[in-house]
């Protein structure tokens, strides 16, 4: 669960973030539970018919990466594979994204934490993360998990 | 690359205003006034240095307009075509380990 001053902070930026999905067929909305958490809907350019749902889970923005999990719908499991798109470094089998921009990827590896791979915490780090997904939903994305 | 000081008649001097964004940085955009020769890898590098961000071994930063990855070698013409004389770019961080 977010800290106040987290959500405060999410609540200044998430709207860069609502105009850029929006610009790519996008949107998110905000869990009413735990505003802190904020399931996104996404579309790869080459299958724009597929939707991808994503869940962010901020504990401490900015701060920290969020938890980065697919699901199978807005609000939905976060453990179905079948949820997953099918992107170098997005595991379907571990639920999880390898890379140095989520809770997940830093959990796996602490070397990313620091340096070039570290977590940004200056500007919109929120659009930063939607922005990556999106890109490789476009640039590297070879179809669904199954 | 040129650079035209700001307040320059774009469309008559014949350059080519770029605007580059870049999320994770408390700056506001790159903006710069560039011949259309320019390449896309020239306004890569003025935007990164501006950013202070660099490439690391795991990682590039890209150049997108429309969505799409612009080619280093390509023009700001061949980006902008004949009529449009401000191009908006963002800059991408992709990670390629993990």
């Amino acid at each position: 669960m977010a800290d106040q001053e987290s959500l405060l902070n999410l609540a200044d930026v998430d709207m860069a973030v609502a105009e850029f999905m929006t610009d790519h067929g996008g949107h998110f909305a905000r869990d009413q539970a735990d505003q802190g958490t904020y399931w996104l809907t996404l579309h790869p350019a080459s299958a724009a018919e597929e939707s991808y749902y994503v869940r962010l889970v901020w504990t401490t923005y900015p701060y920290q990466a969020p938890s980065v999990k697919f699901a199978d719908g807005i609000g939905g499991s976060v453990t179905v594979t079948k949820a997953w798109p099918l992107i170098p470094g997005y595991r379907a089998a571990s639920f999880d994204i390898c890379k140095p921009m989520t809770a997940e990827g830093y959990g796996l590896h602490a070397e990313w934490r620091q340096g070039p791979d570290g977590w940004p915490t200056a500007g919109n780090p929120f659009l930063w993360l939607v922005e990556i997904l999106q890109f490789d939903l476009d640039h590297d994305y070879s179809g669904r998990a199954p | 690359m040129t650079v035209q000081a700001e307040g320059a008649d774009v469309q008559k001097t014949g350059l080519v205003t770029v605007i580059v964004t870049f999320p994770a940085s408390p700056k506001s955009p790159y903006r710069a006034e560039v011949t259309p020769d320019t390449t896309i890898g020239s306004v890569r590098n003025a935007a990164t240095n501006y950013f202070e961000v660099t490439d690391s071994a795991g990682s590039t930063f890209v150049l997108t307009h429309d969505g799409k990855v612009e080619s280093d070698s390509d023009t700001i013409a061949e980006v902008a075509g004949e009529r449009e004389h401000t191009v908006e770019f963002r800059i991408v961080k992709r990670i390629t380990q993990g």
